[in-house]
C-alpha cells in the first residue's frame, strides 16, 4: 500500500501542495486531476521522492519511502515522466533494456531479454527493436518508455507505477491501450498512480480520482462521487453536463462549448 | 433572511434586500452596480443576490466620520473582510483583516474614519445554505458547527486575520466574473467555497502549528474498519460496535476515519455498497431483488433509491 501523509511541500513559501492525504491499495488506479499549475507534477516528485516534502510522510508498503535505499526502490517504484529528453541515439530495445538496469549485474540476463520483449510486444513497439529512437514519432517514443518503465518493475508483485501524462502524445487507439495495460497491471496486484487531462479517460480507467487545485486537495472519491457538474467547474473553470451510462454506470463529461468574445482581440 | 444597511447620517438605506434562505430553482441571480457620490460619502458599490447567499463589495473613502448601520435579520453565517489603506497612497492595499461570523440576527453601527480608502467585501449566506456547502461534519468547521448549533454570535478565529494573495485572488475572480444566469452562480457557489475554504485554511493552520501525523496503531485500527465494513456489508455494524471492535472510542474513529479516508464511514459504506451493486448488477446479472439483499438494503425500495441517489439513476434503467 502507498500511504500518503498530510504532506506540504512549499517553495520560497508558495504552497505548491498542502496537506495532501491518500492511499493507493494494491489493484488500485488513482487518477490525479487538476488544472495546468495545481500541483500535479509536483505531487508525483514527492511521490518518486525527486522532492522532500517539507513535512508529512510517505509509507511505501509499510516502509518509510525516504527509509528505502535507491536500489531496492528502482526494483518496485517506476515513473514515467511528462517529458523526456533524450540526445543520444540509441536503438529502442536498448532504451528498454535500461529498464533493467537495477536487476542485473554487467550483462543483462536471458530473463531480463524476455522481460523487454513482454513490455516491448504488450506496448507494440516490437517492430521498431533495431530502430534508432530518435528516428520515431513522438508517440512511438512515449511506448518506448511506457515499456521501459514497465520492465524496471514487471516482475515484482506489488510495484507502485507512476504515470505523468502517459498518453499526451498517443494516438487515439494507444491512449486506451496504454490505460488498459495500467488497469490490467494494477488488476495483477500494482498500485498506480495517473495524471491524465481527460475526465472521461479518468472516469473509465480509474478507481479513485484526487482532484487538486492550487495544491490543495478539494475532491477525492470515486469517479461517481466526484465528477459532477460543479466540482468539475471548480477545478476547471469549464461548464459541463454529466450524464451516468447506463451500460458501464461510469459518469461521461460533456463539456460545453466555450466562447471568447472578439473585442479581446483588438 | 433580511440584509440592510445605511448611513447613519444620510436618509436613504444604502441596500435593503429580503433573500429567500433555501435554493430555489429559477430564481434569478440579481447583480447590481450603484455608485453614490454625495457629501461626505464616496462609494462604489457591486451586489450580487441569490438565494440563501447575498455579496457586498464596496469601494469607499468618506471626507468626514460616519457611521454605517448594518442590520441582518435571521440565521446567516458571513465572511467579511476589509482591506484599508491611506487614501492619498498609490500602493496596493497593505492592511487587511477578515473573519466568518455567525450572526443570529444584529444591528450594528460601525464608524470609518476619513482620508482612508477602504474596500469591504462581505458574503452573508443563510445558515440553511452554508450547511450545504460545507457538510456539518467537515473537521474544518467542528467547533463552529457546534457554537452555531448554540444560536449565540460567534466568530470562528478569536482575532481577525490578515488576507491572503489567495483571497484575494479569489474575491477578485467572484466579483469580476462575467458570467451569467444558472453557470454565475454555479461559479459564485464554486468561489465562495474557495474562500471559505482559504478562510478555514489559515486559522487552522494558526491553531494548531505542528501537524499531528496518524499514530501507527491508528492507522491500523483504520485499515481494520475498512475491511470489516468491506466484509460485512450486507449486515454492517453500527459506528459504536465499529469503534468497539477496533478498540477505540467512537468518535475518535469517526473524526480519524474521515480525516485519513477523507470520507466519513457512512458515505464509505454507502460507496462500496454501491461499487459491489454495480459489479453484482453489470458482470453477475443479478436481479434487483438479489442485489438489494447481498447488499444490505433489505427492501428493494431502499436499495433503488439509495441506487437512484448514488448513481443518478435506478437500476431499472440499466441497460444490459
Amino acid at each position: 500500500m502507498l500511504r500518503v501523509e498530510k504532506i506540504n511541500y512549499e517553495v520560497k513559501g508558495r504552497k505548491l501542495l498542502k496537506d495532501i492525504t491518500f492511499q493507493v491499495r494494491k489493484g488500485e488506479i488513482l487518477a490525479v486531476l487538476g488544472a495546468n499549475g495545481a500541483g500535479k507534477s509536483t505531487l508525483m516528485g514527492v511521490l518518486c521522492g525527486e522532492k522532500k516534502p517539507n513535512s508529512g510522510q510517505i509509507h511505501f508498503n509499510g516502509k518509510l519511502l525516504s527509509a528505502y535505499d535507491a536500489a531496492t526502490l528502482s526494483k518496485c517504484r517506476a515513473l514515467l515522466s511528462q517529458q523526456q529528453q533524450m540526445t543520444l541515439s540509441f536503438k529502442v530495445e536498448e532504451i528498454v533494456l535500461m529498464g533493467r538496469y537495477p536487476h542485473y549485474k554487467n550483462t543483462p540476463t536471458a530473463h531480463d531479454y524476455k522481460v523487454v520483449a513482454e513490455t516491448m510486444e504488450l506496448c507494440g513497439v516490437t517492430a521498431f527493436a533495431d530502430r534508432d529512437f530518435l528516428s520515431l514519432s513522438g508517440g512511438e517514443q512515449q511506448r518506448v518508455h511506457l515499456a521501459r518503465v514497465l520492465a524496471q518493475i514487471w516482475d515484482s508483485p506489488d510495484a507502485l507505477l507512476l504515470l505523468d501524462e502517459p498518453i499526451s502524445a498517443l494516438d487515439l487507439h494507444y491512449q486506451q491501450k496504454v490505460l488498459a495495460i495500467a488497469r490490467a497491471l494494477a488488476r495483477k496486484g500494482f498500485m498506480v498512480v495517473l495524471i491524465v487531462h481527460d475526465v472521461n479517460f479518468a472516469a473509465m480507467y480509474a478507481d479513485r480520482i484526487l482532484m487538486l487545485k492550487h495544491g490543495r486537495k478539494l475532491f477525492h472519491g470515486t469517479p461517481v462521487e466526484v465528477l459532477a457538474q460543479k466540482e468539475i467547474y471548480t477545478i476547471f473553470s469549464v461548464e459541463s453536463n454529466v450524464i451516468m451510462n447506463p451500460r458501464t454506470l461510469k459518469p461521461y463529461v460533456q463539456l460545453e462549448e466555450m466562447e471568447i468574445d472578439l473585442e479581446l482581440f483588438r | 433572511m433580511l440584509v440592510k444597511s445605511k448611513i447613519v447620517e444620510l436618509a436613504d438605506w444604502l441596500f435593503e434586500e429580503e433573500i429567500p434562505d433555501g435554493y430555489v430553482p429559477d430564481k434569478p441571480l440579481v447583480e447590481n452596480k450603484i455608485t453614490i457620490h454625495t457629501e461626505p460619502v464616496h462609494m462604489e458599490n457591486f451586489q450580487l443576490s441569490t438565494s440563501g447567499l447575498f455579496i457586498l463589495h464596496s469601494k469607499m473613502q468618506f471626507d468626514r466620520p460616519v457611521q454605517i448601520l448594518t442590520e441582518i435579520e435571521g440565521e446567516t453565517i458571513t465572511s467579511q473582510f476589509i482591506f484599508f489603506k491611506p487614501a492619498a497612497s498609490k500602493l496596493p492595499y497593505g492592511m487587511s483583516r477578515h473573519n466568518i461570523r455567525y450572526i443570529p440576527s444584529v444591528k450594528s453601527v460601525h464608524q470609518v474614519e476619513p482620508g482612508i480608502e477602504y474596500t469591504y467585501f462581505i458574503a452573508v449566506i443563510s445558515k440553511e445554505y452554508y450547511l450545504n456547502l460545507i457538510k456539518r461534519d467537515s473537521l474544518l468547521h467542528q467547533q463552529f458547527v457546534h457554537e452555531i448549533e448554540k444560536g449565540e454570535y460567534t466568530s470562528f478565529a478569536e482575532e481577525d486575520l490578515m488576507a491572503t494573495y489567495e483571497m484575494q485572488h479569489t474575491i477578485a475572480e467572484l466579483i469580476e466574473s462575467k458570467k451569467k444566469g444558472e453557470i454565475r452562480r454555479l461559479h459564485t457557489e464554486s468561489r465562495i467555497v474557495e474562500l471559505l475554504m482559504y478562510q478555514f485554511e489559515q486559522y487552522n493552520e494558526k491553531n494548531d502549528q505542528a501537524v499531528s501525523l496518524f499514530h501507527d496503531e491508528d492507522v491500523q485500527r483504520l485499515e481494520q474498519a475498512r475491511q470489516i465494513l468491506e466484509q460485512r456489508i450486507a449486515n454492517p455494524p453500527t459506528q459504536k460496535e465499529l469503534a468497539a471492535e477496533v478498540l477505540t472510542s467512537e468518535s475518535k474513529l469517526r473524526k480519524d476515519f474521515k480525516e485519513y479516508f477523507s470520507v466519513t464511514i457512512h458515505d464509505y459504506l454507502t460507496r462500496i455498497r454501491m461499487e459491489k451493486a454495480k459489479s453484482y448488477l453489470l458482470d453477475d446479472k443479478m436481479t434487483v431483488y438479489e442485489v438489494a439483499l447481498l447488499t444490505g438494503y433489505g427492501h428493494q425500495n431502499n436499495f433503488s433509491s439509495a441506487f437512484k441517489k448514488y448513481y443518478g439513476i435506478s437500476p431499472i434503467e440499466l441497460k444490459m
